[in-house]
């Protein structure tokens, strides 16, 4: 008998990676989303690197100024240039989403990865535990924990985090049964693989789509919820900018018809959620391989 | 039952593999239900046996026993042994269990299609095993991988170390299969049905490049099967299952020329021929009892055309009706009853 192979056999597909990209570009909301994305990421870290503008200094002679050729944005009650505190606030915003769900990952992927993998006893007291945690609404917890762990940027980053990890828990869990049934994964454990092997090689690497979405997706709702804390005073402390304390201190002055003190904040808060959920949406898109 | 860990057995030295009185159940709430029963065969070195049976007939349970990968609970060994190089498998713990599973025995699953980790390429996955294995370093790994892939005859296989799954069809994924499940030169080699997902026409390749590695390794085969063409293809021996027992054993020659039990009869006969298209195909009437409705006595008595009142008081044990050929039928050998079945 011959043993040579058909064509049909050699036929070749294009690689996952470079599909995944194709399907980025080609989606216009992730197009969209990671361009604002990307811009306002320049602007938080490359923006007070190039700007002469203080936004801490106060002026007596310019507090509450309209915008201006001088102070594009306008400035605040304290005479402080609106654009520069924008700019700055840019920073802590950015740093408040990614960092936040950068722990509420490396807490709750872990754990629903364990409860997914092992099951049992294990997994129900991880479950329990994490629906108790999403009983509570996101925001009203992260509040919470913000206000038992102290006034700061930092704590308000931890709170959120927290917070947020059930979301991942719940992911991560669902994913792991989910792929732990696949035959691959039997076929691990056929060569004699350890568990922990498995799950770093065999159960992670499959299952890291679906979380980087929710993750780009939990980045836009850290966001919001790191503004809230700083407009209740649990976020970033003043003097430094953080858009949401600049929403609360605009507040006082809309009734006057003085608009730009809350209007860009709450614009470059709108802007950047927006583009993490688009960008978000795009990735599901490009990311699930039931779409051609 | 089972003898103290680590204690030496004394079984047949050529024996690779005893299984003997195997049974398996599936613990439920509120009942078990057996679902392998008293399965016993052996296996040399450089042999193949071939399990056959209908599907669900506990081929691929006992399969996986052997392989200690049940999924336990709610599946459990209730009895029996298992002897692998005459050391009873059971006896061991987990971790000398996996340290056996791909170097020493090995298995090719049915799927080659998901069988394969999507986010590694295909010569990690390779390299992989032996590196789980043996005390190598990643050049040695890849250099064995490299060695296989051309053992299996994989076209280009410099470029093909570098490929995903994905990029594979499914003949050659089976083909990566079998290079991994003898990357180590396992002693003892389990397919589960290697070629039931393919096309017909690789069934064959697959089939001989598996049997003609297994006599360069000189590992032992334990092919599970239903399809009786693969069987007269490879088989050295055959063990017919049928409802969670065995029913009959014989040499390959004896169980196509000479069936014994009237299940085995009924499976022969149900084979299309190529000559005589103009007769219907034979077939067994009815079907397979449920496993928590079992008759208590012989479990084909049923659907048996051969059956008399004595094959529902017990089940029937596997007499020898020539030498090496056993069959679990108390009316055995068969030719002295044929004129009053018909």
């Amino acid at each position: 008998m011959t043993l040579a192979l058909d064509t049909a056999e050699q036929a070749a597909v294009p690689a996952p990676r470079s599909r995944v990209w194709g399907k980025l570009l080609r989606n216009r909301s992730a197009l969209i989303g990671g361009t604002v994305v990307i811009a306002f990421a320049l602007i938080a870290f490359l923006g007070p690197l190039v700007m002469a503008a203080d936004p801490i200094k106060t002026s007596w002679s310019l507090v509450r100024k309209a915008p201006s050729w001088l102070n594009w944005f306008g400035t605040d009650d304290l005479g402080r240039d609106v654009f520069a505190r924008v700019v700055y606030g840019a920073r802590a915003s950015l740093l408040a989403g990614i960092v936040s769900v950068t722990i509420a990952v490396s807490i709750g992927g872990p754990l629903g990865l364990i409860a997914g993998y092992f099951g049992g006893w294990i997994d129900a007291i991880i479950s329990r535990c994490t629906e108790a945690m999403l009983a509570c609404p996101f925001l009203i917890l992260a509040i919470a924990l913000g206000s038992v762990l102290g006034a700061s940027l930092t704590n308000a980053m931890i709170a959120i985090g927290i917070a947020a990890a059930p979301i991942f828990t719940r992911l991560t869990r669902a994913q792991t049964l989910a792929v732990k049934t696949e035959d691959y994964v039997e076929g691990a454990r056929a060569i004699g693989l350890p568990d922990r092997w498995i799950l770093a090689k065999y159960i992670v690497p499959n299952i890291f789509a679906p979380i980087l979405v929710q993750a780009t997706l939990i980045i836009a709702q850290a966001i919001i919820a790191e503004a809230s804390l700083s407009f209740l005073g649990l976020g970033q402390q003043p003097p430094a900018p953080s858009w949401g304390s600049m929403l609360n201190t605009g507040k006082n002055f809309l009734q006057q018809g003085q608009w730009w003190m809350s209007m860009f904040p709450g614009v470059g808060i709108f802007l950047t959620v927006l583009g993490f959920n688009l960008l978000g949406d795009g990735l599901r898109d490009a990311l699930d391989p039931r779409e051609t | 039952m089972s003898p103290a860990p680590g204690s030496p057995q004394p079984a047949e030295p050529s024996h690779v593999l005893s299984v003997k009185g195997l049974s398996i159940a599936v613990h439920g709430r509120e009942r078990s239900t057996t679902l392998v029963e008293d399965v016993s065969f052996s296996l040399a070195a450089g042999r193949t046996l071939c399990l056959v049976g209908e599907s669900g007939c506990g081929k691929s349970l006992t399969s996986l026993a052997i392989m200690g990968l049940l999924a336990s609970p709610p599946l459990a060994i209730t009895q029996g042994e298992i002897l692998f190089e005459g050391r009873d498998v059971r006896g061991l713990d987990p971790r000398e269990r996996a340290d056996l599973r791909g170097d020493r025995m090995t298995m090719i699953f049915q799927e080659p299609m998901t069988s394969l980790n999507p986010a590694f390429t295909i010569g990690d996955q390779i390299a992989e095993v032996v590196t789980r294995h043996r005390d190598v370093t990643p050049e040695q790994a890849s250099g064995v991988a490299l060695e296989m892939l051309k053992k299996v005859r994989i076209p280009a296989p410099e470029k093909r170390l570098g490929e995903f799954p994905h990029q594979l069809s499914g003949g050659m994924r089976q083909r990566i299969m079998i290079a991994m499940a003898l990357a180590n030169a396992p002693r003892l080699l389990i397919a589960d049905e290697p070629t039931t997902a393919l096309d017909v026409t690789i069934q064959a390749q697959i089939l001989s490049l598996v049997r003609q590695l297994q006599r360069e390794t000189g590992s032992a085969m334990l092919l599970i099967t239903h399809d009786l063409g693969v069987v007269a293809e490879v088989a050295d021996d055959v063990a017919v299952m049928y409802a969670g027992r065995v029913v009959e054993r014989a040499p390959v020659d004896k169980i196509f020329d000479d069936p014994q039990h009237p299940y085995t009869i009924g499976l022969m006969g149900s084979l299309p021929s190529l000559t005589g298209r103009d007769e219907r195909l034979a077939t067994i009437p009815g079907s397979v009892p449920a496993p928590e409705r079992m008759p208590k006595g012989c479990r084909f008595a049923p659907r048996c055309p051969f059956r008399i009142e004595a094959c529902d008081a017990a089940p029937p044990p596997l007499i020898e009706v020539a030498a090496g050929h056993e069959a679990a039928c108390i009316r055995a050998p068969l030719e002295l009853h044929v004129t009053e079945a018909a």
